[in-house]
């Protein structure tokens, strides 16, 4: 039950002793400190990243309270992931090696369960169905308000005429998982009208390998609310190897560029949500 | 003073557009339960924006985001100048929470947005606005919080006074055909990322505009450098080409009544994104707005289809406590 691995694993995370020399070469992990150098970074080359300190309540003393997690909002999210799928494993997967298995598969704590029990809860509920209409608004309870012709027309039939666009949209946070030594990606997408999606809505814009396997639902370790997350129990090892394959083909890499290089990664999990990276470090 | 013969047409403003995570839901269902209780009805609450977009955002003329999140509502958390650490701009206002969906259709939504507006028209008048312009970019929010379901009704409103007479742009151009000195370019970027305030003042050093090297001044030198001052700078979180977000709105109002100009040039400075710079310079001809009776307001954000009413969310398959545990099992 993964209500249990939880437990466990936030307990050897309180007796683990923080990383403090890096092994960011021999394993792909990151100790703390080089996170914040890493989110320092981003932030700096990426402005529409930035650090936040999240819930005071949930601080951990490890990191600095005002850089606990990187954060970028509102970003544009146009197509569903299996539309550029299979581009978009090709790009990936083909070079890598042993073939996305590696990472892709779930250990058995991970949370396919998590993943399929918490969409199938879902379709006993009033947002269930899936889609982006699922929540209405109260369509049929409009006002009369003033007109005010100096707006300009952002919704409606109004708005078809110009070249606005209304898309999906995702929040994206990246936490440091003391326990697997690396980064964790967070994300909570809106639909078209700017209502928060169901989580089998935001499973289509995941790739299928993932969506069904590596993705839960869970409590934000800095936030006061629950985000889809990607299971973090494989990511070091597919950093060894983007660390590595970089290194052989001559080109250099450091450590502060971990965020960058695992955005690139994750860019493969979630192929249409167009967050910002810096094509700083390209395999 | 230049002839304004080819009045184009008035201005247009594009609209803010409220983000509020799930953890802005949490904690005000949290302040809700363990703060107000059942007779308190208002919340303070602080808004950020980015003026910085991803080129995708900008690409397809997004809407400009004002993010409401868990911080929204921290005590203290009132001052609206650009935090450094996130390089965004603060928004603040008041929530006010209501018990039921009719509750909700009966408060007056005229006089809602009048009453949301007039700290914005009390700044402008008593001159606060001077010292702080942020005063001028504010917001007010209804809320029905369904408690029990999980499902927030809810409707922003971002307050522009809106007087009679629209304003009109007389002239818009790119920066660089306005600026060509590749110096004063960079001075004006780099004061529009550096800035606490959304906006400040332009005046070229020299006598002669020729000359083209520009400094910039805090609004308030305004009344000391008038003779001056060749342009209003905004730092603007716009995506559309040309068009000036709606901060501007207030602040264009705020120029008629302090400083009773017929026109006035401003300049919207926009981060430079994939090396492309979209910022742009506009003459605006305003209008005379007397200081009696205040103008009217508007500014209830549209839904998502266009229409003037409130938005629903339902949380319950992230905040339902049963429905989480069934998922996590």
């Amino acid at each position: 039950c993964a209500k249990m691995q939880n437990l466990f694993r936030s307990v050897v995370e309180s007796i683990t002793p923080t990383l403090k020399t890096s092994h960011f070469f021999e394993n792909g992990v990151l100790t703390p400190e080089e996170f914040v150098k890493a989110g320092d970074l981003l932030v700096y080359k990426c402005p529409t990243w930035s650090w936040t300190g999240g819930d005071p309540a949930r601080t951990k003393p490890y990191l600095p309270p005002d850089k606990q997690c990187l954060v970028t909002k509102g970003v544009p999210c146009l197509r569903r992931a299996r539309q550029v799928e299979a581009s978009v494993r090709d790009e990936f997967f083909v070079s890598s090696g042993e073939g996305e298995e590696d990472w892709v598969a779930t250990s058995s704590e991970a949370g396919p369960t998590g993943a399929a029990s918490s969409s199938g809860a879902a379709s006993g509920g009033p947002a269930a169905a899936g889609g982006d209409d699922d929540i209405p608004d109260i369509d049929d309870y409009t006002e009369d308000v003033e007109d005010d012709p100096s707006a300009l027309s952002t919704g409606g039939a109004a708005a078809a005429d110009s070249n606005i666009l209304r898309t999906r949209t995702y929040d994206l946070t990246i936490t440091y998982d003391k326990y697997y030594q690396t980064l964790r990606i967070w994300l909570f997408g809106y639909n078209e009208s700017g209502q928060p999606l169901t989580a089998k809505g935001m499973f289509e814009d995941i790739s299928a390998d993932h969506a069904n396997k590596t993705v839960t639902i869970e409590q934000h370790p800095h936030l006061p609310a629950h985000y889809a997350t990607i299971h973090p129990c494989k990511h070091s090892a597919v950093m060894k190897k983007l660390i590595d394959k970089m290194q052989e083909s001559g080109k250099e890499i450091r450590p502060d560029q971990y965020v960058f290089l695992f955005l690139k990664f994750i860019s493969a999990v979630i192929p249409t949500i167009e967050y910002d990276y810096t094509i700083e470090v390209s395999s | 003073t230049p002839h304004f013969r080819h009045l184009s047409c008035c201005s247009h403003f594009q609209p803010w557009s409220s983000h509020c995570d799930p953890a802005f839901w949490h904690t005000l269902a949290d302040r809700k339960i363990n703060v107000l209780r059942l007779h308190g009805h208002t919340l303070p609450i602080f808004g950020t924006y980015p003026v910085a977009h991803t080129a995708s955002a900008y690409l397809h003329s997004l809407a400009p985001p004002v993010f409401f999140d868990q911080l929204s509502f921290t005590q203290g958390n009132t001052e609206p100048t650009r935090d450094s650490a996130s390089g965004m701009f603060g928004i603040t206002g008041t929530v006010h929470l209501v018990d039921s969906l009719e509750a909700f259709k009966a408060v007056d939504k005229a006089r809602f947005l009048h009453d949301a507006g007039k700290p914005a028209w009390e700044a402008i008048l008593s001159g606060a606005a001077l010292e702080n312009p942020s005063l001028l970019n504010v917001t007010a929010a209804l809320v029905y919080p369904d408690l029990k379901q999980h499902v927030f009704t809810y409707w922003f409103a971002f307050p522009a006074l809106s007087p009679d007479t629209e304003f009109r742009v007389a002239a818009c151009k790119p920066l660089g055909s306005v600026y060509p000195n590749g110096s004063d370019q960079a001075l004006l970027h780099n004061a529009a990322s550096s800035q606490k305030e959304p906006c400040f003042l332009v005046r070229h050093r020299g006598s002669n505009a020729a000359s083209g090297i520009v400094e910039t001044l805090p609004l308030k030198a305004w009344s000391t450098a008038q003779a001056n001052v060749t342009a209003l700078a905004v730092v603007d979180a716009g995506t559309v080409p040309n068009c000036p977000s709606w901060l501007l709105r207030n602040l264009l109002v705020f120029v008629c009544v302090t400083y009773k100009l017929q026109w006035v040039r401003v300049i919207c400075l926009r981060p430079t994104v994939g090396g492309s710079d979209s910022s742009f310079v506009m003459d605006v001809v305003l209008p005379t707005i007397p200081r009696q009776p205040p103008p009217r307001v508007v500014g209830w954000e549209k839904t998502g289809k266009g229409a003037n009413g409130p938005r629903t969310v339902n949380l319950a398959e992230f905040m339902d406590p049963v429905r989480l545990a069934a998922a996590a099992s």
